[in-house]
């Protein structure tokens, strides 16, 4: 039995993390001028790595939703440079993970029908 | 990821919170051409002058507990959305005089609006930037999943 799970655990684990983290930055944009707004950050990959490095698995990683204190509170925390370039990086990292999915997908595909 | 109700409710939702940004910016954008437009309606001590306005945002959250902000869980991001629009009434009206101006009153003095041209024009620059920020961030997203529904294609 091909455990078909287990070469998908991780991409599927790191595109719902950078689904989330675009929408957090979209957000994060859409608030720009918003009085007070502190922004969201998503965690996900130091995460995965100490897990990880603890001998746990991908399955036991969620992606941490957080909220920035830094500041007074009625200061606006965003970066627009550093929401753009959250967000292009996370755009990079989703092509690297859905054409990993692919290759898996393109490799279960020739394995049943040869082609 | 949570799959209840709705399953494309989270793909969409992308774009409802880029589309919430634009509508609140637009919206920013109506009222300071509304300022501009009316900068030069005057008035008096009996009939009040253009006054100007201001736009207030507030965040806009799709869950009533994410005010909370409890760590981890799903994010309850949706966006932003126009609160309130306030009149200016911390700055005062300038004060000029012009005999024979409809608007004088019996010593020939004329209220003008409140509106400063230069801060509306400097606003409507910010807003025009505010406005490509959220359209820039739609496009990523939606190149994100375009290229998802070719790289998966196996």
């Amino acid at each position: 039995m091909i455990d078909f799970d287990r070469d998908t655990a991780l991409t599927t684990k790191m595109l719902d993390a950078l689904d989330m983290r675009v929408r957090a930055s979209m957000h994060n944009i859409a608030n720009q001028n918003t009085p007070g707004f502190k922004r969201y950050v998503v965690r996900f990959e130091e995460l995965l790595r100490e897990r990880l490095a603890d001998g746990g698995g991908v399955q036991d990683v969620e992606p941490v939703v957080e909220r920035d204190t830094s500041g007074d509170p009625g200061q606006n925390t965003v970066s627009i440079v550093d929401e753009t370039a959250t967000l292009d990086k996370a755009r990079l990292v989703y092509d690297v993970m859905t054409r990993r999915a692919g290759s898996v997908f393109k490799l279960m595909n020739s394995a049943v029908f040869g082609r | 990821m949570a799959m209840t109700g709705d399953p494309m409710r989270g793909v969409f939702q992308g774009f409802d919170i880029a589309a919430a940004g634009l509508r609140a910016e637009m919206m920013r954008g109506e009222i300071t051409a509304a300022n501009i437009g009316n900068m030069h309606r005057t008035g008096n001590v009996h009939r009040e002058p253009y006054r100007r306005r201001t736009v207030e945002f507030a965040e806009l959250l799709d869950r009533v507990d994410a005010a909370r902000d409890l760590p981890g869980g799903e994010l309850a991001a949706a966006g932003v959305a126009v609160k309130a629009i306030h009149e200016d009434r911390v700055t005062e009206f300038p004060r000029f005089r012009s005999p024979g101006h409809p608007d004088a009153d019996e010593d020939g003095w004329v209220l003008g609006s409140n509106v400063d041209v230069f801060q509306e024009l400097v606003d409507l620059a910010a807003i025009e930037r505010s406005f490509e920020a959220n359209l820039a961030a739609m496009r990523t997203y939606r190149t994100m999943l375009q290229s998802s529904l070719v790289n998966m294609r196996g």
